[in-house]
């Protein structure tokens, strides 16, 4: 026997949760070992000790084993370092000195919160089923919605000592193979101290310097099961109820969950509605910069007016209060986020009155700007996804605008076009369809109009890879 | 590290062009730091200077937030050269001048006689300049053009601007003209122009107050004459500008009333056609109206119907007649004959094709239909 008791003693020693506990039979010692805060004590009364104690000629073979203990899985341990391994992951471990075996079972009970309503990606009328910090919480609810034999799920212990368990998703034949070895090697690549959620896995999938999240994320298991049918690959890592997709498009930031139940033609409408909100709080805040600063010529007369009219009394350049305008709303956005639900609520109201009224009347910013940073507000929380990335990209466009005009703005959504085209996920072309394929008939007719599910259910083939 | 560093080179280069090529010329300008020109009058003095009279709009500073709005103010600058104009307008101005929202230009009587050239290249050729300015002449005192009597409007700009771009096109009384027509009309056909006039009620009850009074010939950059508002029906009738509006005729009942019709959709034809050094012109006018208005009693039967059309085409006709034969007499071509003979026969050009030109005239006036029906029993 290769395990010994006093060996783990040793090492787990010292931990509260750690219980050793001897079972005599028959002369012979039986020792098991178990944390008990991530073991059912309970279980393990009623299906090991009990019926181990209750063995009447005691357990004198290997085989004898399997009878003697009412587990449903159990398997041999053949070293320390697998017995710890099964020890910290919940499974407790029976040391039979006298045959020199050992074995570990499952008992394990992890805490965890029930499957709640999804709180990122409501549904107005689909499911509502939302992933939680419990891998194989998580993995069944994926398995519920797929009765599928091709669906392959490939473990891997992530971090070198925190050795989190992490999945990989896919379905055989549906998947492009290079996309789950690629996938499948750099898990296998990282060398993370502790991974404690996916953003560990997102980072070393697509380890590029942008603002726009190549690998996508969700916390619904049915849009899981879509992208895993259309032919992508997902990782959950245990301890984070979001899974990881890849790979991810730009166009996936427009869709939303409520675009598989309802009406298609109301949804492409959406999508429309959604974009031109992506670009009118991208551009709007510059557009507004460059034209009031540089181009007041080409603002119809009564208007530009009323805006200088509005403006008279603002001891700041126009791009110094529309600025300022941005990181009010800024801090008022994050605020909002730190805070509890509730109060959170009334900050939102003490913002708007800040950025209404208040900034106004203290001679902060003009009406004119109050509008367009409300708009820009508006429109940004339209695609959550892309809130970082826009707010960032908007300062940028409105700080060209105020030193070039017109010429720096559009010089601005060449840059985050030219970005957007650079960037890839796990190797394929970010804004796919676009510039890679002829047609949207290439994404299933899912890009800005979402076609009819039954094409939209079918895998498709990317293309584009490098 | 090398690829890097040429990346930022280049990044850094491209930032460096705009500046220096592109954004030289408009630097940047928050809007209240601004003075806009909505609208310039330019006058001649006795001593021939140009007078010039710029409305600005100003925005006033002020410390609580709804007393902040705009001030008109006039600024008088006269001078020999007009280049100097603008830049003595920028010394009596607290913020930089902006021509690019100027809305009218008007040109007194006297001042166009005298030849818009004068003055007119600094709108042609100046940076900031629109060339959707619209021109007018101006036929009111100076002093009501500082002190309007239009206590609503602010800006005289605005105003004047809606006046002569859109109300031309429902009263028939006047043409919308801006910069760019007048360019190009200056240079084709006949040279002439056409250009509404704004003149000032002198009347104790509306004194100030703007109105269109017809319509000033403008040849090359000279004014040669003068339609009144009658007059200006049938000139447009004839240039087949837009016309609405109500046109009056003999009441057939009763001689001493009238009857209004009004104008709804007009169809014009033309055809030239050149024989013998004779330019013969056809022009089939076909118009549309509605009973608007009965003064007296009329009973609306197909014989009075027709009695009212056959009138109101033979008025129309023969005013026509009369406005083409008293400036065929005077010997300059208004109505556009020049560039359309130039167009249709560009090998014998010859100049002064008014002299030569007969006019065949066929007006149908159509009633369709009485508002006033709808009250009949």
């Amino acid at each position: 026997m290769t395990v010994q008791a006093s060996e783990l003693s040793s090492i787990l020693s010292g931990c509260f949760d750690f219980i050793k506990r001897d079972i005599v039979m028959n002369d012979a010692v039986i020792t098991l070992f178990y944390i008990e805060t991530i073991c059912d004590s309970t279980y393990i009364s009623q299906y090991i000790i009990e019926p181990l104690s209750q063995a009447s000629g005691g357990v004198t073979s290997r085989e004898e084993v399997g009878k003697a203990i009412y587990a449903a899985k159990f398997g041999e341990v053949r070293d320390a370092d697998e017995a710890l391994e099964h020890l910290l992951a919940g499974d407790p471990v029976l040391i039979f000195e006298q045959l020199q075996y050992a074995v570990y079972f499952d008992a394990r009970k992890l805490e965890s919160r029930p499957v709640e309503k999804s709180q990122f990606e409501a549904s107005l009328v689909g499911s509502n089923e939302s992933f939680n910090e419990l891998l194989v919480n998580n993995v069944s609810l994926i398995r519920k919605r797929m009765a599928t034999q091709t669906l392959k799920i490939e473990s891997h212990n992530l971090g070198k000592q925190s050795k989190t368990q992490a999945v990989l998703l896919y379905i055989e034949g549906t998947a492009p193979e290079d996309l789950v070895a690629t996938v499948r090697q750099k898990l296998e690549a990282m060398d993370n101290e502790f991974v404690l959620g996916a953003q560990y896995v997102a980072e070393a999938l697509s380890p590029g310097k942008t603002l726009f999240d190549t690998i996508g994320y969700t916390e619904k298991p049915d849009a899981i099961v879509a992208k895993l049918f259309e032919g992508r690959i997902s990782v959950i890592v245990n301890g984070t109820p979001f899974a990881l997709t890849a790979p991810c498009f730009f166009f996936e930031n427009l869709q939303s969950p409520d675009d598989y139940a309802t009406n298609r033609l109301f949804v492409t409408l959406l999508r429309c509605v959604r974009f031109g909100s992506v670009l009118v709080s991208l551009l709007l805040p510059g557009f507004y910069v460059a034209l009031t600063t540089h181009h007041f010529s080409l603002i119809p007369s009564a208007f530009v007016f009323k805006l200088a009219v509005s403006r008279s009394g603002v001891p700041f350049p126009t791009v110094v209060e529309v600025v300022l305008m941005f990181l009010f709303f800024e801090l008022s956005r994050e605020a909002g986020r730190r805070l509890p639900h509730q109060i959170g609520q009334a900050l939102s109201i003490v913002g708007a009155l800040i950025l209404g009224d208040a900034a106004v009347g203290a001679g902060l910013a003009s009406q004119a700007t109050v509008v367009v940073t409300g708009i820009y507000a508006i429109t940004s929380f339209i695609n959550p996804r892309l809130t970082s990335a826009i707010s960032v990209w908007a300062v940028f466009s409105i700080i060209m605008s105020a030193c070039f005009g017109l010429h720096g703005f559009y010089l601005g959504f060449i840059l985050l076009v030219a970005h957007l085209g650079s960037l890839r996920s796990c190797d394929y072309p970010y804004l796919f369809p676009l510039g890679t394929e002829k047609s949207f008939r290439a994404a299933n007719l899912d890009v800005l109009v979402r076609g009819p599910l039954s094409k939209v259910s079918k895998p498709f083939l990317y293309r584009g890879r490098k | 590290m090398i690829k890097a560093l040429r990346r930022i080179v280049l990044v850094t280069l491209m930032l460096a062009v705009l500046p220096v090529l592109l954004a030289s010329c408009l630097g940047y300008r928050d809007l209240d730091h601004i003075a806009f020109v909505t609208s310039i009058l330019i006058d001649q003095d006795e001593e021939e200077n140009l007078v010039f009279y710029f409305e600005t709009l100003n925005s006033i500073r002020n410390s609580s937030k709804e007393a902040n709005q705009e001030e008109r103010i006039v600024y008088k600058i006269a001078t020999q050269n007009p280049g100097d104009a603008i830049n003595r307008l920028e010394t009596h101005t607290s913020a930089p001048v902006t021509l690019a929202h100027n809305k009218v230009i008007l040109f007194t009587e006297r001042f166009a006689a005298g030849g818009l050239d004068q003055a007119f290249d600094i709108f042609d050729r100046w940076q900031e300049s629109s060339t959707r300015t619209l021109l007018g002449v101006y036929v009111g005192e100076t002093e009501d053009f500082i002190k309007p009597n239009h206590e609503e409007e602010v800006m005289t700009g605005l105003y004047l601007y809606d006046m002569l771009g859109n109300k031309a096109s429902v009263t028939s009384y006047g043409v919308k003209l801006n910069i760019k027509e007048f360019m190009n009309q200056k240079i084709i056909g006949d040279h002439v122009n056409s250009m509404s006039i704004m003149n000032v009620s002198k009347d104790k009850d509306t004194k100030g107050q703007y109105f269109l009074d017809g319509l000033a010939l403008i040849k090359e950059y000279r004014m040669v004459g003068r339609l009144s508002s009658e007059k200006s029906i049938y000139f447009n009738f004839l240039l087949d500008n837009e016309v609405s509006g109500n046109i009056n005729t003999q009441n057939p009942e009763d001689r001493t009333k009238t009857v209004s019709l009004l104008l709804q959709n007009n169809r014009y034809k033309s055809r030239l056609d050149y024989k013998d050094g004779i330019l013969k012109m056809e022009i089939i006018l076909k118009l549309n109206t509605d009973v608007s208005l009965i003064q007296g009693k009329l009973k609306l039967n197909e014989e009075n119907i027709a009695k009212l059309e056959a009138s109101m085409a033979a008025k129309i006709r023969a005013d026509c007649l009369a406005l083409f034969q008293r400036w065929k007499d005077k010997g300059t071509d208004i109505f556009d004959i020049q560039e359309k003979f130039d167009r249709k026969y560009p090998k014998p050009a010859g100049r002064n094709i008014i002299g030569s030109t007969e006019l065949d005239l066929k007006v149908t006036v159509d009633i369709n239909g009485t508002t006033t029906l709808r009250d009949v029993e």
